[in-house]
């Protein structure tokens, strides 16, 4: 079925960006299965600015990328931007996530040795925009982000916040419903890390809707609503049950 | 515009040199194979497309009396061409050798009606100028000759002709100085080059037509030297032949001693020597592809991994998978038929060279050659190919990745950790060994098939070429076990005493085989067989058996691998032989190779008793003495010693000597593909280096930062070099450890497909001084292929790297 019905680039609103229910993800390991999500229920509203924190390992990162359509569930539904997307196809997801979701990683991984520029000219062309249209979107951003004298560097030649900024500027080119972020700040220094949760103010302040999984209790305090994860299951949602 | 174009215009600029290294290695593999191919083509095509164009005779008939009236051969219904020339060897091209002049034509028929020429340049002479002359492809090369440029034929005064020698300083002749010009560079079937041959002067029937006196000699004399011959072309070609023989003795009053020669059969067998030099070449380039495929592979492979390591995080970005396969494969794709447009141009400049050997005496059409029968399907196939093998390289990658399995850690690196050896060296071997994850991963198993596969195809190419040098110098295997032979009788005839003559053989202590070798040919089912005598007993001479033993008894008979073919019967098997006196069943008893003769190669012939061979023979059509001598014994010595012994004791014998025979001609045929193994072992070893090379440049760039951190923690730039060098050092001994078993045995295994093929004694080749060598230089070259990866890991920029990841 997920051949015929094609990801909508339309976003339904009045209902949530993010829809979570009864989500479970176990991994296979080496002594005995490792249990990363263990039924996680999670509404996101549109325009919500959310973080999610926990201690290391209980499965924040696999909840990003169950949201983003990069890991799948065993059990439980997700729903994203109003369509189901647990039990898609690769191809079906990748052209959802063309529209719906932006990622930020912790480690940039920006394209070595291609101009700032081009790294997020790159998404945009992919996303359907001609190239021209592309490079202006490109440049925008680049503006908007404060690294409008920066077009033509590598990403080598970049300090790690210029570099953050950088791959949000790439994750937002498409004006994903949806951006992602998996410790954004993490790989940067207190001033990067203001920076950055700056920039996610001012893009919540446009209707963005973001998510930031963060270590850092500074960073989360930036954000709307707070979700703690313990062991795989939510154990505190500052908006309450 | 797509994503893959878009992501073509980032990554091409920056990783247009691994395109274009894989470009080359393409174009030099796919070179390398069509050439091969378009070669064998061209070899194996190269008689048939000579004949088509000429005419060629199906007949040399030779009368060997004066005055022969041809006309009534020429009137036989079956004749469709005749034309005459003369057995004349009283002539010289003065600075020239003896045989370099052919045959004076007696008429202008030759080269217009039959064995019509192909003129390579220039054109044919003038038939009525004695003052023209054309000459072979090989003669101009060896002499270094142009057109226009003139030769001076030297004839002999009607008693000088009638002598058979000069009367002049030197034995000169001194009849009529011609000075001829060289108008035309031709060749036919009859008039080609002989391997080893330095090519040859054909004058035009101008030099008969107007000094007959001087080569035929004057009309009328009754005791000739130079009769004149014919080459005949029959209307039904070789079918025609018999009904022709029999119309010759009709029409000569029923002599029976006129020779008439079956040119195509002897086609058949130059035929054998080009398929033979063609079978090579092809095995050549069969094996040239096998190893394109296997290294040019991993080059695809390791060019498309790189890529999707980047590509995974652009699926992160929303590039489904069928665009990150498309992404990853297209620069290969792009190399692969670039590649293979270079390796179409560059098969056909190397074109130039082909075919090479008796091939080449006979190619019709030398220089370049465009074979598209190979070169379109291959330009095809081989820009598939890669596409393909992109593809699947991207693919699995990619769903490697997906699977997201714990790097596989290898055991012998952990088992080396435990030794307690130097860092460096765990490290290095780690490298070797061990493929990492994610954007470090360097595949590493196509390095260890490059590391392989190189040595492999060096050991099996030298051990290969190492069985052609041992027969080159072995006549025993092609069934030469004799060092001197003598010919004492024909038609029945003996001129010397056989058994004194065996006696004083028998009696010389260097002298450890005889055979009294009668030859005459009987008829089987399948057609005539040359049988030989064997003579047996303690002092027989060995015989080089393939299978079963020679004949003990009177009913026995041992036949050559070919006439076994052709009679359809095999060892143990019961063959009826007709001889000139009765017919007798036989027992097949082995499969053995025999002596050449003058109407029978090696590899077609019997062996039968003196007993069984007087059941079915009156005499023979030959005599010899085979003699085989102690090994290490000096043969002129025992010639001598044998000569001295004969005039003692056979004063009629007086000035007789055992003599060595000719080397088979097949040995000067393998001679011709010596060097072929030897170049796809350097091929093979190039593209080896090529993989190990790039795989210890790619391992220093992607695991720059495990480097980088190891300086960080203490590491000396010297043990950064180690790290390296070991890495290296342990493809390379993994290399030597599986490609030197491989290669012997593939080595000896293609050796004994020629020899049972050819066929020949298969003896298996050890390749000793490469034995050696291999391993010393093995390491060497993976060290000196270390030294560039090796220095850029220790002057690594740490700080750089460690803050970028
Ligand atoms: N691909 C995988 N294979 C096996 N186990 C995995 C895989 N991915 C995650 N895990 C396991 O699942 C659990 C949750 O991992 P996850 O990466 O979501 O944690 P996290 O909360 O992001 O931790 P951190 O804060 O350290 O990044 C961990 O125990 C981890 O070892
Ligand atoms: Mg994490």
């Amino acid at each position: 079925m997920s051949a015929v019905v094609e990801p909508s680039e339309a976003v339904i609103t009045q209902v949530a960006a993010v829809r979570l229910r009864g989500v479970r993800r176990t991994f296979a390991a080496e002594l005995a299965p490792v249990r990363a999500l263990r039924g996680v229920d999670l509404d996101i509203a549109d325009g919500e600015f959310l973080a999610v924190m926990g201690p290391s390992g209980c499965g924040k990162s696999t909840l990003l990328n169950i949201i983003a359509g990069l890991d799948m569930v065993d059990d439980g539904t997700v729903e994203v931007a109003g369509q189901r997307i647990d039990g898609r196809d690769e191809g079906w997801l990748a052209r959802f996530r063309r529209h719906h979701v932006g990622i930020v990683f912790q480690f940039f991984n920006l394209l070595d040795g291609v101009s700032a520029l081009d790294n997020i000219v790159l998404p945009g062309v992919l996303g359907g925009m001609r190239r021209k249209a592309a490079e202006s979107r490109a440049r925008e951003l680049l503006d908007l982000l404060g690294l409008g004298d920066r077009a033509q560097q590598v990403p080598a030649v970049l300090s790690g916040g210029q570099r953050q900024r950088l791959a949000i500027a790439r994750a937002l080119v498409n004006s994903p419903t949806l951006l992602l972020a998996d410790e954004p700040t993490g790989a940067l220094d207190s001033d990067g890390g203001i920076e950055v949760l700056e920039l996610f103010r001012r893009l919540h302040d446009t209707g963005q809707t973001i998510v930031m999984v963060t270590h850092s209790q500074d960073v989360a305090a930036g954000a709307d609503r707070q979700v703690v994860l313990r062991d795989g299951q939510v154990e505190s949602d500052s908006a309450g049950p | 515009m797509n994503f893959v174009t878009a992501w073509l215009r980032l990554e091409l600029p920056r990783r247009w040199r691994s395109v274009a290294v894989l470009t080359l290695l393409i174009a030099v593999a796919s070179a390398t194979v069509m050439a091969a191919l378009a070669g064998a083509r061209r070899g194996a095509s190269a008689l048939e497309r000579l004949q088509d164009r000429t005419k060629p005779a199906t007949s040399a008939v030779f009368t060997n009396t004066a005055n022969y009236d041809w006309n009534r051969i020429r009137a036989l219904p079956e004749v469709e061409a005749l034309t005459t020339f003369v057995i004349d060897y009283a002539y010289t091209f003065e600075g020239y050798p003896d045989n370099t002049g052919g045959f004076p034509l007696a008429d202008a028929e030759m080269l217009t009606s039959i064995e019509t020429p192909v003129v390579f340049t220039g054109r044919m002479f003038d038939a009525t100028r004695d003052d023209e002359v054309v000459v072979t492809r090989r003669f101009m090369a060896n002499y270094h000759k142009h057109l226009g440029d003139t030769v001076v034929l030297n004839l002999p005064t009607p008693s000088e002709l009638a002598e058979q020698s000069g009367s002049g300083p030197d034995g000169a002749f001194t009849g009529p100085h011609l000075r001829m010009r060289i108008v035309g560079v031709i060749g036919t079937p009859w008039l080609s080059d002989e391997p080893g041959a330095t090519g040859f002067i054909q004058m035009s029937p101008g030099v008969v037509a107007k000094h007959a006196e001087n080569t035929i000699g004057p009309a009328n004399s009754k005791n000739l030297w130079n009769f004149v011959s014919a080459l005949v072309r029959l209307r039904g070609g070789e079918a025609d032949l018999p009904q022709f023989r029999r119309d010759v003795v009709r029409v000569s009053e029923g002599r029976t001693d006129i020779e008439v020669w079956n040119l195509p059969g002897e086609w058949r067998s130059a035929q054998r020597e080009v398929t033979f030099e063609a079978r090579c070449l092809l095995a050549f380039g069969a094996a040239a592809f096998v190893a394109a495929l296997f290294l040019v592979g991993q080059a695809v492979a390791r060019y498309a991994a790189a890529s999707t390591t980047e590509l995974r995080t652009m699926r992160a970005l929303g590039v489904t998978p069928g665009q990150a396969i498309a992404a990853a494969a297209t620069g290969p794709a792009i190399a692969g038929v670039v590649g293979t447009l270079l390796g179409v141009a560059s098969a056909y400049l190397v074109s130039q060279f082909f075919p090479f050997g008796t091939a080449d005496l006979i190619e019709p059409a030398p220089g370049l050659s465009a074979d598209w029968l190979v070169f379109a399907p291959g330009l095809v196939l081989v820009s598939l190919l890669v596409c393909a093998g992109a593809v699947a390289a991207a693919w699995f990658s990619l769903a490697a990745a997906r699977r997201n399995r714990p790097a596989r850690r290898s055991t012998a690196a952990s088992v080396i950790a435990r030794w307690g050896l130097p860092v460096p060296v765990i490290v290095g071997t780690r490298f070797a060994l061990e493929p990492g994850r994610g954007r470090t991963a360097v595949p590493v198993r196509p390095a260890l098939i490059g590391a392989v596969t190189g040595v492999l195809g060096i050991l099996a190419a030298f051990t290969f070429s190492h069985g052609v040098s041992d027969v080159v110098s072995h006549p025993e295997r092609f069934g030469q076990t004799h060092q001197l032979e003598a010919f004492i009788g024909a038609n029945s005839q003996d001129f010397l005493p056989a058994d004194k003559l065996l006696s004083i053989a028998a009696a010389n202590s260097d002298v450890i085989g005889i055979d009294d070798a009668r030859q005459a040919v009987a008829t089987g089912p399948g057609g005539s067989v040359s049988v030989y005598s064997y003579t047996g007993g303690a002092k027989a001479i060995s015989v080089v058996l393939l299978s079963g033993r020679m004949p003990s008894s009177a009913s026995e008979v041992a036949l050559a691998p070919r006439t076994l073919a052709a009679q359809h019967v095999r060892v143990g098997d019961q063959v009826k032989l007709s001889g000139d006196k009765a017919s007798l069943v036989y027992t097949v008893t082995g499969s053995g190779l025999v002596p050449e003769g003058p109407r029978n190669g090696y590899a077609d012939g019997a062996w039968i008793g003196a007993a069984g061979y007087d059941a079915i023979f009156k005499g023979h059509k030959f005599h010899a003495i085979l003699v085989s001598l102690r090994p290490g014994a000096n043969t002129d010595a025992t010639i001598a010693a044998l000569a001295k012994a004969t005039d003692r004791a056979v004063p009629e014998a007086a000035g007789f000597t055992f003599s060595p025979p000719d080397p088979p001609i097949e040995v000067a045929e393998i001679r011709t593909v010596r060097a072929l193994p030897i170049v796809l072992g350097g091929f093979l070893a190039l593209l080896a280096v090529g993989a190990v090379g790039h795989v210890l440049a790619t391992a220093v760039r992607r695991r720059s930062h495990d480097v980088a951190v190891l300086r960080a923690l203490g590491m000396t730039q010297w043990q950064c070099r180690w790290i390296v060098l070991t890495q290296a050092s342990v493809l390379a001994v993994i290399g030597l450890l599986f490609g030197v078993p491989l290669g012997v045995a593939l080595g000896r295994t293609l050796w004994r497909v020629v020899a049972d093929s050819t066929p020949l004694q298969y003896v298996a080749p050890t390749a000793a001084w490469t034995l050696l060598a291999v391993v010393p230089a093995a390491l060497l070259i993976a060290n000196v292929l270390a030294a560039v990866p090796g220095r850029r890991a220790a002057r690594l920029q740490i700080s750089h790297i460690l803050r970028t990841e």
